[in-house]
């Protein structure tokens, strides 16, 4: 089993209010242009199906990070035991090279500070055994963190692809979706995995 | 005005273009030095010698604004670590160690100008480290992060324009020594030679160069007159969404026109005209002073044309997501 942890946003449950970022600015206690994690929204889908979709995305944790490989300085390192991947702020030059690499725009330069931050996955308090503080935040629980393997047991749906989110097969994301219940599905896109608890569950679908 | 400069990463701007400026013209010497290799002939060497002048404060210059950019330049240097992985550190390398090249070659045409071999030498090093580090710029663009920069045309696009700007930034150095420190008389064959290979690299950089922006034109607008959920303002999926930066990067284009048009006329154009107008001018037996005047006026305004392009190049490169 990968011990690769990621976050799965549930866009069902998702409701676009906004706390995950807003906590996460709190916390890290971040300039009002800095956001780690950033609530988008989209239209999908054909009347009479068409809604408005809300999608909490920061750092993806990607298994082949773009950022990473990019940076010229080694500013980033993705760790053994969890695979997450930091950003350290002191080695950073602002050269903001990750910030054209990554293809989810996380990274993020700070013309005060003059570097670029993103995302940590809250590490330091992963390693105490406590949750990320914009999962902690979420109101509806559509935002949870953990194995990446193990979220096909835990959640409604786990898929890779999401509304306006870059192909996942250029960084191999760790980041897992649910898509809304209603409206299109993202079958002819990405595998479905069944709630494992769920004995009348549907057989999974093959991606294309 | 200070945002759009921003937008348009004017130092990367000013960077690429003197460092692409400086290899070209590095290359012009360095085969001029070759070319005469078994037949000394001491006026060319004068022009050579004097030509080798500008090679260090090009690159320089170009090295210069490459940490105008930076958050931090005071840690540039730092950008030197990670070369097993990095482009951008392998572009830095490249540039770095040319500059230091360049700066021996032309103490050699100064100081040692008896050592020829050795130079020679040198100079084909030199030469090949600048090609790399060109190689190296251009994949430091080669990124599924930013689909509209994520093309092989960069490679005609950033080849062709060390290949324009630099023979011509040459022949503009040639033109004004030719009279003050070079003989009228005994420098004018040499002139009149350096025009004629002038007119047919400036020719071929300006097809290339041609055939670049038309291929990048093209990508741009591969997906903008597709049903997509790009053009109808969805959200894509998948794959799908590299349409949605196709689209963003075309309508970039189309909302800078008038760029694009000073690329065209500035950048393919003028070298163009150039380089038959010296041909026509040098069959009829045109005074050479006319030939130079021409030169030392298109130098600016291919510059212009570079930067409008160049410009251009960056703005494409928005965020999509």
């Amino acid at each position: 089993m990968s011990e690769q942890k990621g976050f799965h946003a549930d866009m069902e449950k998702c409701i676009g209010c906004k706390c995950c970022e807003a906590a996460c600015q709190d916390f890290y206690r971040m300039p009002p242009e800095i956001r780690w994690r950033k609530v988008r929204s989209f239209e999908m889908g054909e009347f009479p199906t068409a809604l408005r979709v809300h999608l909490s995305l920061a750092c993806n944790h990607c298994e082949d990070p773009a950022c990473m490989k990019g940076c010229p300085v080694e500013a980033y390192t993705k760790r053994g035991k969890d695979g997450l991947v930091i950003h350290d702020p002191t080695a950073c030059i602002g050269c903001q090279y990750c910030t054209w690499t990554c293809p989810y725009g996380v990274p993020q330069f700070d013309p005060v500070q003059g570097v670029v931050s993103k995302c940590n996955g809250c590490y330091q308090r992963v390693d105490e055994g406590l949750m990320p503080r914009c999962v902690e935040s979420c109101l509806t629980g559509a935002l949870s963190f953990g194995n990446v393997d193990l979220h096909a047991a835990e959640q409604r749906q786990v898929v890779t692809e999401a509304p306006g989110f870059p192909d996942p097969s250029i960084t191999r994301p760790s980041t897992r979706f649910a898509w809304p219940l209603k409206g299109p599905q993202p079958d002819h896109q990405v595998s479905i995995a069944p709630p494992a608890a769920d004995p009348h569950a549907p057989a999974q679908k093959e991606g294309k | 005005m200070m945002n759009w400069l921003h937008d348009a990463q004017y130092s990367l701007v000013l960077f690429t273009l003197f460092t692409q400026a400086s290899v070209g013209a590095f290359w012009v010497l360095l085969v001029s030095d070759f070319l005469k290799r078994k037949a000394p002939d001491a006026i060319q060497d004068a022009f050579t010698r004097i030509g080798t002048y500008i090679l260090v404060p090009l690159t320089a210059v170009g090295l210069i604004f490459s940490t105008t950019h930076l958050g931090r330049p005071i840690y540039a240097w730092r950008a030197l670590r990670h070369i097993d992985s990095s482009w951008l550190s392998r572009e830095i390398w490249g540039f770095g160690l040319f500059f230091g090249l360049v700066a021996l070659y032309t103490f050699l045409w100064w100081k040692r100008i008896n050592d020829a071999e050795l130079r020679r030498h040198i100079g084909v090093v030199t030469g090949i480290v600048g090609v790399l580090a060109i190689v190296s710029q251009i994949m430091v663009y080669q990124i599924p992060g930013r689909p509209t920069w994520n093309h092989l045309s960069t490679f005609p696009l950033f080849g062709a324009s060390g290949l324009i700007l630099g023979p011509l930034a040459v022949a503009v150095v040639y033109s004004i020594v030719w009279g003050r420190f070079i003989d009228l008389k005994q420098g004018e064959a040499t002139v009149r030679l350096s025009h004629r290979r002038l007119g047919i690299t400036l020719l071929s950089g300006a097809v290339i160069y041609a055939v670049g922006l038309l291929w990048r034109l093209h990508f741009l607008a591969s997906s903008a007159y597709q049903p997509s959920a790009a053009v109808a303002g969805k959200a894509a999926v998948g794959a799908e969404t590299v349409k949605t930066a196709l689209v963003i990067g075309h309508q970039i284009v189309e909302a800078n026109r008038l760029m694009l048009g000073l690329q065209a006329a500035l950048g393919i154009g003028v070298p163009a005209l150039l380089a038959v107008a010296l041909w026509y001018l040098h069959k009829k037996g045109a005074s050479l002073k006319l030939c130079n005047a021409l030169i030392a006026a298109g130098l600016p305004l291919v510059a212009l044309g570079e930067l409008a392009g160049r410009a251009l190049y960056y703005l494409t490169g928005r965020p999509w997501f």
